[in-house]
């Protein structure tokens, strides 16, 4: 891409993207960390977790401030329009990532409180490092505008929902197992449905870095994972539409 | 009120073309028709098919420059141009420009400076029959009829075709003069009372009516710059024209007088076809709803506006749409 005539603007513009990407960074450590304080039963980090979630918001509101600024001062118009605007909807993607990733923090100190599960939480753990690579590969797909690798991740969002649907039996078997573990488990469950939801956000991110390449919307319909047909009308849709 | 510019039939049978187009050729290429495409009368619509965007490809394809890309409107088309190249003294302005320009829809000619589009622009009106040393080759058809044909009147067709420039050019006459002055070169009017009515209308449908109706007989010289704008449109408006062709109407007046152009152009393309050439691309995108980008005297891409202005096909349009030329 050719520089702009008037130099200050693109370096407003590649200000926002870098700041985007910086958020990006932040949010992923966020969600890493705070699986890992689940894992680990690390009380420390997932304290860190909740206090840093604050500086995700500071940054949200920056690029929001930043790019008013740009499109008030400079009026982008086609990639240059497109690339404000993605900064801006990604920055709120980001920013409820990092709220997800507080909740899971959040909910790791309570668990630690209570006896180990262990087989459980590995299962969060294993659903939270695919959610985390595809964060990671979204965030890479925007930082290098890789249009297939974006697509690659919206494509495979039913990963995530399979992930979600089986714990939630899991979690299910163990609770009418023994129901002492109901207080547990639903902090687990609440954890997988943030995961859940923190995946719903990378598709959306891979959305706008596509718009941002493009122009266009994603076409076509997402491969769609659904929930079992043995659990009859009790189970809700369990995937949420985004 | 219309005008007879175009002689009968019987005189244009027999009757060769008197200038440089006197062979749709160059370049040893048969030139495509233009009243081919065009739609002659306003109700009848273009096929806008596959066909008619094949064949407009081909003659992209079938011209020398490079590939122009093109969405091609829907609606009737008004004025349409074919391989259209002007040279003054000798040396080319403009390349093989061709285009299809719809009725009742602004058209906007965009580009850097030097790039022809206001060349582009004179040409639809005979403009640059006015300059010594200035060739036009090509077709240019207005309704199906080639405007540059010997049988056509360049005084009369510039009664159809109208033009607005950019600093306001009224006659050092009253204001009342200034619009009247048109209908009655023309002999469009005769009685007083009847010309009173085609200037107040005329300068109700310019939006000036209101500002001016006390002072009519005062001097035009004494109006501002936005508002000698509008007698100037109010003016061209008044011999009832089908074409209103601007140069840049807007680049001498403050913001609020360009709104009050802007908005009275929005106002006037139900009625008219307009083609305006502008340097400032926000106005193109807030004022047209068809862009033609032109660049080094080639047209580079036309679409829709919003097309262009939120995802151009193609990079020159993009580097020029978001600053990114020099």
């Amino acid at each position: 891409m050719n520089q702009h005539t008037v130099k200050a603007y693109g370096d407003e513009l590649n200000q926002i993207t870098a700041e985007v990407a910086r958020m990006g960074g932040l949010a992923e450590a966020q969600v890493s960390d705070a699986i890992d304080s689940v894992a680990r039963r690390d009380i420390a980090l997932a304290r860190a977790v909740v206090e840093r979630d604050l500086k995700l918001d500071a940054l949200h509101r920056d690029i929001e401030k930043k790019a008013i600024r740009l499109i008030a001062l400079r009026q982008p118009v086609a990639s240059d329009l497109r690339r404000t605007l993605g900064a801006m909807k990604m920055a709120s993607d980001l920013e409820r990532t990092g709220d997800l990733a507080k909740n899971i923090a959040k909910r790791a100190l309570i668990l630690a409180e209570s006896e180990p599960m262990q087989p459980l939480t590995r299962s969060i753990e294993r659903m939270g490092r695919l959610v985390s690579t595809r964060l990671r590969d979204v965030l890479d797909a925007y930082t290098a505008s890789e249009l297939d690798r974006a697509v690659a991740v919206w494509q495979t969002d039913d990963e995530v929902d399979e992930h979600y649907n089986s714990l939630f039996r899991e979690l299910l078997t163990y609770m009418m197992g023994d129901p002492r573990t109901i207080g547990a488990c639903t902090h687990l469950l609440f954890m997988a449905k943030n995961l859940e939801r923190i995946g719903d956000h990378a598709t959306n991110i891979a959305e706008t870095v596509h718009y941002e390449i493009t122009g266009d919307d994603m076409l076509g319909e997402r491969p769609r994972a659904h929930p079992g047909a043995e659990d009859e009308a009790s189970t809700p849709n369990l995937t949420t539409s985004h | 009120m219309k005008f007879r510019i175009f002689r009968s039939a019987e005189d244009q049978t027999g009757a060769g073309r008197s200038d440089p187009i006197e062979t749709p050729r160059m370049g040893g290429q048969v030139l495509p028709h233009a009243d081919a495409p065009a739609a002659v009368s306003g109700d009848q619509v273009e096929p806008q098919g596959d066909a008619a965007v094949e064949a407009r490809r081909e003659d992209a394809t079938r011209s020398a420059g490079p590939t122009v890309v093109v969405s091609p409107p829907t609606g009737p088309i008004k004025i349409a141009a074919r391989d259209v190249s002007v040279f003054y003294d000798g040396k080319q302005a403009l390349y093989d420009v061709s285009l299809d320009i719809p009725d009742k829809t602004v058209t906007a000619l965009i580009g850097p400076s030097g790039c022809g589009k206001s060349t582009f622009l004179r040409t639809m009106n005979r403009m640059n029959d006015t300059i010594a040393g200035a060739k036009v080759t090509g077709r240019i058809a207005m309704d199906g009829e080639d405007i540059n044909d010997r049988s056509i009147d360049p005084v009369l067709l510039r009664a159809r075709v109208g033009m607005v420039f950019q600093r306001p050019n009224p006659f050092p006459k009253s204001i009342y003069e200034n619009v009247a002055y048109g209908p009655k070169i023309h002999g469009l009017v005769s009685a007083k009372s009847e010309m009173d009515g085609v200037v107040e209308s005329a300068l109700k449908r310019a939006g000036l009516w209101e500002e001016v109706a006390d002072r009519l007989q005062s001097s035009a010289m004494g109006l501002s710059g936005g508002q000698q704008q509008r007698l100037v449109i109010a003016r061209a408006i008044a011999v009832n024209p089908e074409v209103i062709l601007m140069d840049e109407p807007c680049s001498a007046l403050d913001p609020i007088a360009t709104a009050r152009i802007e908005e009275l152009i929005d106002e006037l393309r139900e009625r008219f076809c307009i083609v305006i050439v502008t340097h400032s691309m926000a106005q193109a995108a807030r004022v047209s709803q068809r862009t033609a980008f032109f660049h080094m005297g080639r047209l580079v891409e036309t679409g829709d506006t919003e097309d262009i202005f939120q995802n151009p096909r193609e990079r020159r349009t993009l580097d020029y749409i978001t600053g990114r030329f020099g």
